[in-house]
C-alpha cells in the first residue's frame, strides 16, 4: 500500500490497524494487499469514512474470503417436516390393560405397521 | 473336510420365534423360582431367634427378591454360555454379508452431544467416518451432530471442531451440525427433533452416544440386516468398552469383554425379538420410530414425572407395541463405547439412570406394552432398588442379631407348654446358603473366563490363561470392595428420587482428571463413618456376625482410598504395563479405535471458547454464519449486555449472559470491531487480542 488508494483518510495508523486484523486471520499474506485495496476502493466515495468503517469493510472482506476459501458448511439438508407421534403412556385400569395386551389400536396417521410374516 | 458356509438366515426362518420365546421365558421363570424357594426356606431356618415375626418376614421377603434377582442373572449367563460354546443360535438376525445395499437404504448417523469435550467427540466421529469411507459405501450415510450444548465455551469449541473436521475430511454436506435453541425432552427430544426435520429423508438412523465409536463394516452389516428383516424396527449392536485408562475403567473393560458377550447371548436366548435398546450403537428404522416412539412427558413434576430420562427402554417397548421387532446382534464386532474413568463419575451417571429407571415404574400400567417389557421396566428399576433392599436386608439382619443378643434365647415361649425350646446351631445350613449364593454370583464370571481361554485367539488377546484368571480374581476383589460403596450411593439415589429430588442435566466427565482426596472425602465421608459405626455395633453385638459383615464394612471404611486410587490414571498405566486386565485389541487396537485416540489438530485462535467467538476473526465468522447472519446485521438484542461486556470484559459475564450474547449476532459483530479497532487496547487485551507492541505486522506489499 505504498501508493494509497483514493481515500484521503488513509494513514499508516489505519493500515496498521487493518494489517493487525489480517494477521489474526488465516488469510495468507499474499492476499492482504488485495483486501486492503478493496477496503480503500470501497471507502473512496465516502470522504468522511472513519477507521471503524474501514475495519467493518475489512471484516466483511475477510468474511467473503473465508466463505470462498474456508467455507463453513453451515447449510443443512432441506427440511421435510414429518410428525413424531406420541402414543399414550397413560396408566389403564387392570381390565383394560388385559384387553390391550397385544397392542393398542394404532392412530390413523400411523403408517407402517410391520409387514406380515408371509410377505417379508 | 470342506467347511460348509453358514446358511443365510432369512426373515422367514425367524418367523416362529414367538412360540419359542414363550417356552424359553417359561423355562427361565421356573429356573429362577426353583432355587429361590428352597433358599428362602433355608434362610428362614438360619435366622436367629423364633421371635420378631414381622422382622423375620420382612427380611425373608427381601431375601427372596434379591435371590431371584441373582438367579435371573445366573441363568441368563448359563444360557449365553451354552449359546457361545456351541456356536449355535437359530434365532439371530443375520444377513448375507455380500448382499448389495439399495440406494434407498440411506442411513443417518446421529451423534447427540451435550457439553462434551469437542475434541474427543470429533476424534471419534472422524474415526467412524474414515472407517466407513474405507468400506466404499460411505455415500449411503450422512452424519448429524445434534448439539444440546449450553456451556458457551464448549459450544464455540464444538463449532470450531466441527468446521475443521469437515474441512479436513472433505465432508462438506455430509457431516452436519445442528444446535437446538431450546433443549426440550433432553436426548430423546434431540433425536425426535432430527426425525421431524430430516427423518423422512432416511430409511434408517444409527444413534451414537458422545463416547460411541463404530466400525464402518459394522454399520454396513447393521443396514444389511435391517434390509434382510423388514419386520425389525431396532437392532442393537453390543458396544465394547475401549480406551480405558484408570484401574476402575480397566476393570470394567476387562469384565465386560469377559462376560458381556455371554450375558448378551443369554439375553437374546429369552428376549428374542422383544429385546431392548440401550440408547446408542443401534440401528433404528426411522418410519416406525416416528410413528410409535415419540415420548410424551410423564404427568407431574420431576423426578418421577416430566421428561423420561431413560428413554431407550421405553422406545424399544413402544416399537414392539407398534408391532415391530427389536433384536440384539451380539455376534457383531466393531461397536465401541467408553466408560466413566472414576467411581464418582460412574455414580454421577448412575444417579441419572436411577431416576430414569424409577420413572419406568410409572409405565407398568400403560396400555399395549408386551409383558416382557413391563418385566424389563421392573427389572431396570430393580437394578437400583435392589441396593435399597440389600441395605435393608443387612440393616434388618443387624437389628435381628442385636435383638437376639440382647434378649437371649427364650427357652419357654408364652403358651408354649412345659417343654423348653432348645437353641439349635444352623451353621452348616448357613454355610450351604452362603456357598449357593456365591456360586450364583461368581459362576457367571468364571464361565466367561472359561469361554475366553477356550479359544486360542481370545486367550492370546487377554494375554494368556494365567492373566485371565489373575485378572478375574483381582476384578472380583475390586467388585467386592466397591459393591458396598455402590450400595450406599444407589440407596441414596433411590431415596432422593422417591422423595422428589431431581437430577441436573449435565455432560458426563469422560476425561482422566481423577478424584482428589478432598473430593473423595466430601462424597465418601458419610459411607466411611457409617462403615465404622456399623462395624463397631456389629462387633459389640456379636463378633461372628461382624465377620459375616466384614467384606461390606471393609468396602465402606476404605471407600475414600478406593475411590481415589481406582480413578488414578498413573495406576491404570502401571496395570497396563504389567498386563493386568488386558483385553483383546489392547495391544493392536482395531483401526477405528486407533484413529479415535488421535485428537484432531485444532487451529490456534485468538482466545478460546466464548472469547474466540468474539475476538478471533475465523471463529467469529463461523459462529455468525451458523446464526445465519454472517455479517451481524440483525437488530441488536442485548444492548446493555453488549455494553457491559465491553466495559467490564468477558470475565464479568455469567455463563448465561455469555450464552445470550452468543445468540446476538449484531452485538458480537460490534464487539469484534471494538476489539480490533484498537482505540482501547486494555479492553481489547481482556478479550485476548494481541497488544500493539506484541503484534507482528507484515511489511507492506
Amino acid at each position: 500500500m505504498s501508493e494509497p488508494a483514493p481515500f484521503d483518510r488513509w494513514s499508516v495508523d489505519l493500515e496498521s490497524v487493518l494489517r493487525r486484523y489480517l494477521s489474526a486471520t488465516p488469510v495468507p499474506p499474499a492476499d492482504h494487499s488485495a483486501l486492503l485495496m478493496g477496503v480503500a476502493l470501497a471507502l473512496a466515495p465516502h470522504a468522511n469514512a472513519t477507521p471503524a468503517q474501514a475495519l467493518a469493510v475489512l471484516v466483511d472482506g475477510v468474511g467473503e474470503w473465508l466463505s470462498v476459501h474456508r467455507r463453513a458448511p453451515v447449510s443443512m439438508p432441506p427440511i421435510h417436516r414429518g410428525a413424531m407421534l406420541s402414543p399414550s403412556l397413560e396408566p389403564l385400569p387392570l381390565r383394560e390393560l388385559w384387553r390391550t395386551r397385544h397392542g393398542l389400536p394404532q392412530p390413523e396417521a400411523a403408517p407402517p405397521s410391520a409387514p406380515s410374516r408371509e410377505a417379508p | 473336510m470342506k467347511r460348509m458356509p453358514k446358511p443365510v438366515v432369512t426373515d422367514a426362518t425367524l418367523g416362529n420365534w414367538r412360540r419359542t420365546a414363550r417356552w424359553r421365558r417359561l423355562l427361565l421363570a421356573v429356573l429362577v423360582a426353583a432355587p429361590t424357594f428352597p433358599a428362602a426356606y433355608v434362610m428362614a431356618r438360619v435366622l436367629p431367634g423364633p421371635q420378631e415375626f414381622f422382622l423375620r418376614l420382612s427380611l425373608l421377603a427381601i431375601f427372596m427378591i434379591l435371590f431371584a434377582w441373582i438367579a435371573m442373572g445366573f441363568w441368563t449367563a448359563i444360557f449365553g454360555f451354552i449359546a457361545l460354546l456351541t456356536g449355535r443360535d437359530r434365532f439371530l438376525v443375520r444377513a448375507d454379508p455380500a448382499q448389495p445395499l439399495p440406494r434407498e437404504a440411506r442411513t443417518a448417523l446421529l451423534m447427540p452431544v451435550c457439553n462434551e469435550d469437542p475434541q474427543r467427540v470429533f476424534a471419534r466421529l472422524r474415526a467412524t467416518w474414515l472407517s466407513l469411507q474405507a468400506t466404499g459405501l460411505g455415500e449411503q450415510f450422512a452424519f448429524f451432530v445434534l448439539s444440546d450444548t449450553r456451556e458457551p465455551d464448549v459450544l464455540v469449541e464444538e463449532e470450531r471442531a466441527w468446521a475443521q473436521t469437515v474441512r479436513e475430511l472433505g465432508a462438506e454436506g455430509r457431516i452436519h451440525y445442528r444446535r437446538r435453541r431450546v433443549n426440550l425432552k433432553r436426548k430423546s427430544g434431540n433425536v425426535a427433533d432430527f426425525c421431524r426435520r430430516w427423518g423422512r429423508d432416511f430409511r434408517y438412523m444409527v444413534v451414537l452416544d458422545a463416547d460411541s465409536l463404530m466400525d464402518g463394516d459394522t454399520l454396513i452389516q447393521l443396514v444389511r440386516r435391517m434390509e434382510a428383516h423388514p419386520r425389525v424396527g431396532i437392532i442393537q449392536a453390543i458396544p465394547l468398552i475401549v480406551n480405558a485408562t484408570t484401574p476402575l475403567a480397566r476393570m470394567q473393560q476387562f469384565v465386560q469383554r469377559l462376560c458381556g458377550p455371554m450375558f448378551t447371548a443369554g439375553l437374546n436366548f429369552w428376549m428374542l425379538g422383544h429385546a431392548t435398546y440401550w440408547g446408542h450403537n443401534a440401528i433404528i428404522r426411522v418410519a416406525p420410530f416416528m410413528a410409535f416412539c415419540g415420548l410424551p412427558r410423564l404427568p407431574g413434576p420431576p423426578p418421577l414425572g416430566g421428561d423420561i430420562l431413560s428413554h431407550d427402554f421405553v422406545e424399544a417397548a413402544c416399537m414392539v407395541r407398534g408391532g415391530w421387532e427389536v433384536w440384539v446382534a451380539y455376534d457383531l464386532q466393531g461397536s465401541y463405547e467408553e466408560t466413566p474413568p472414576t467411581l464418582l463419575d460412574e455414580l454421577q451417571r448412575d444417579r441419572r439412570w436411577c431416576q430414569g429407571n424409577l420413572q419406568h415404574l410409572r409405565l407398568l400400567r400403560a396400555g399395549g406394552f408386551h409383558g416382557l417389557h413391563r418385566a424389563m421396566f421392573f427389572h431396570g428399576a430393580m437394578g437400583y432398588v435392589s441396593a435399597l433392599f440389600w441395605f435393608a436386608f443387612l440393616f434388618l439382619g443387624t437389628v435381628l442379631t442385636a435383638v437376639a443378643a440382647f434378649t437371649g434365647h427364650q427357652y419357654f415361649t408364652p403358651g408354649g407348654g412345659l417343654f423348653p425350646v432348645w437353641p439349635v446351631a444352623r451353621t452348616p445350613e448357613a454355610i450351604t446358603l452362603m456357598i449357593a449364593t456365591l456360586v450364583m454370583l461368581l459362576l457367571p464370571k468364571t464361565l466367561g473366563a472359561i469361554l475366553a481361554v477356550s479359544r486360542a485367539p481370545t486367550r492370546q488377546g487377554f494375554g494368556g490363561a494365567r492373566r485371565v484368571f489373575v485378572g478375574l480374581l483381582a476384578e472380583l476383589a475390586g467388585s467386592v470392595l466397591m459393591a458396598p460403596i455402590r450400595m450406599i450411593f444407589h440407596t441414596r439415589f433411590v431415596l432422593y428420587t422417591l422423595f422428589g429430588q431431581s437430577v441436573r442435566w449435565a455432560g458426563q466427565n469422560r476425561g482422566d482428571e481423577g478424584t482428589s482426596w478432598g473430593m473423595a472425602l466430601r462424597h465418601h465421608g458419610f459411607g466411611t463413618l457409617l462403615g465404622l459405626v456399623w462395624g463397631g455395633v456389629a462387633w459389640a453385638v456379636e463378633p461372628v456376625f461382624f465377620l459375616w459383615l466384614s467384606p461390606v464394612m471393609a468396602g465402606l471404611v476404605l471407600s475414600i482410598p478406593i475411590s481415589v486410587y481406582s480413578g488414578r490414571r498413573s495406576l491404570g498405566d502401571r496395570l497396563q504395563r504389567r498386563g493386568l486386565f488386558r483385553v483383546p485389541g489392547e495391544i493392536e487396537p482395531p483401526a477405528a479405535v486407533r484413529a479415535s485416540r488421535q485428537n484432531p489438530h485444532i487451529e490456534p485462535a485468538v482466545g478460546a471458547g466464548f472469547m474466540a467467538a468474539v475476538a478471533d476473526p475465523q471463529t467469529h465468522h463461523l459462529h455468525l454464519s451458523l446464526l445465519r447472519d454472517p455479517h451481524g446485521r440483525r437488530r441488536i438484542r442485548w444492548p446493555e449486555l453488549r455494553d457491559r461486556a465491553w466495559a467490564d470484559g468477558p470475565e464479568a459475564l455469567s455463563a448465561n449472559e455469555r450464552r445470550l450474547l452468543l445468540g446476538d449476532s449484531a452485538s458480537l459483530s460490534w464487539l469484534h470491531q471494538q476489539i480490533w479497532i484498537g482505540d482501547e487496547p486494555a479492553r481489547a487485551a481482556a478479550w485476548g487480542a494481541p497488544s500493539k507492541s506484541n503484534e507482528h505486522i507484515p511489511a507492506a506489499a
